[in-house]
């Protein structure tokens, strides 16, 4: 089971990926989760439990092409300021079972998006997270945070 | 299915919320019917039983004066000192006096229906003053001199006038209070927009980035 760490400091030096305390040298760290939906696939409360999809993968530098998946497992990502952590020990990798923390707070039941794209090769990096804010009074939030 | 199943729990938890918050409207209103009803019961049976049948009737009527004129001597049954002062005599003046339904007798004193709705007394740190009624809903003021849980809250009359005062010999009924009408006011708001939250449900979603 993989155990992976994301960790960048805001630029590629300081960029490092570890699974399960082995530095893996890798070309892209792809991360991309929709949840939090209802039937017309307009966000709604209950995050994860709502259903949805997750794609989860990391290309090795040496052969860029490939596909390796991260999960099931957990993925800690570190931006300066945000901090995500998948998880998903299913050994099935049923969707059902993923768990997301933001910042230190599961956001399982009212997260909706989760999208991480860091991409040495086309020099790209991409973050944001998505959560619905349900209120008592007015109205709900759809909070998108954008990371990097 | 799972989805399902939450949306029958909300809905379930909905019924159960309004449930609630129209039982605790109800309670306080059960309370004051009960507490009414108790006051009617301890009067019935007090002065009724000492006013009937308490004159002299059975003691001097019957037969007091009648012995001394049934059956002299020398006379025959009849005769003239029975018409001055023989059966039935007595009796009759005896038995006016503490009768059914004449001057103090059964049920001049007691009560059976009540048409007042504030006490005639308040007890007040162990000493007990006439009242003076203030008009108007204020004789709820006199509920605080036992006060039950449900007073203090904006369910009840009660909570909306203050506490008796003393005014030459007699406890007035105190006046009303508006600060609680005023915080009960939000009260009443808050509740009714939680109820109109949870019927209606959702007002839109607003999209916002960080």
């Amino acid at each position: 089971m993989n155990n992976m760490i994301f960790r960048t400091g805001g630029d590629w030096d300081s960029t490092t990926l570890f699974n399960n305390n082995q530095e893996v040298m890798a070309a892209q760290l792809f991360v991309e989760l929709r949840a939090g939906r209802d039937d017309f696939d307009q966000p709604d409360r209950g995050g994860v439990n709502n259903g949805g999809e997750i794609t989860a993968i990391v290309r090795p530098q040496d052969d860029p092409e490939a596909e390796l998946g991260i999960f099931p497992g957990r993925l800690e990502i570190d931006f300066p300021g945000h901090s995500i952590v998948l998880e998903n020990t299913h050994p099935m990798f049923e969707f059902v079972f993923t768990r997301v923390w933001y910042n230190g707070w599961d956001v399982t039941n009212n997260i909706v998006d989760v999208y991480v794209d860091v991409n040495a090769v086309d020099n790209v990096v991409q973050a944001y997270i998505t959560l619905y804010r349900a209120h008592w009074f007015g109205s709900d939030e759809v909070a998108t945070i954008n990371i990097a | 299915m799972k989805n399902r199943q939450a949306s029958r729990f909300s809905q379930v938890f909905k019924l159960v919320v309004i449930g609630f918050l129209a039982a605790l409207i109800a309670l306080p209103l059960t309370g004051v019917d009960a507490q009414r009803r108790g006051g009617g019961g301890g009067s019935f049976g007090g002065s009724r039983s000492s006013s009937f049948g308490g004159g002299s009737r059975s003691s001097s009527s019957f037969g007091g004066s009648r012995s001394g004129s049934f059956g002299n001597s020398g006379s025959t049954f009849g005769g003239g000192s029975r018409s001055s002062s023989s059966f039935g005599g007595a009796r009759s003046s005896s038995s006016s006096g503490g009768s059914f339904g004449r001057s103090g007798s059964f049920g001049s004193q007691s009560y059976t229906r009540s048409s007042s709705s504030y006490p005639s007394t308040y007890s007040y740190r162990g000493s007990s003053y006439p009242t003076r009624y203030a008009g108007g809903w204020s004789h709820y003021s006199y509920y605080w001199g036992s006060p039950a849980w449900y007073y203090y809250t904006p369910f009840h009359p009660a909570f909306y006038y203050n506490a008796p005062y003393y005014d030459n010999g007699y406890m007035v009924a105190g006046g009303f209070n508006f600060i609680h009408a005023f915080l009960s006011l939000i009260f009443f708001v808050v509740v009714i927009a939680i109820i109109g939250k949870l019927l209606f449900g959702r007002k839109g979603v607003r999209y916002t980035t960080n």
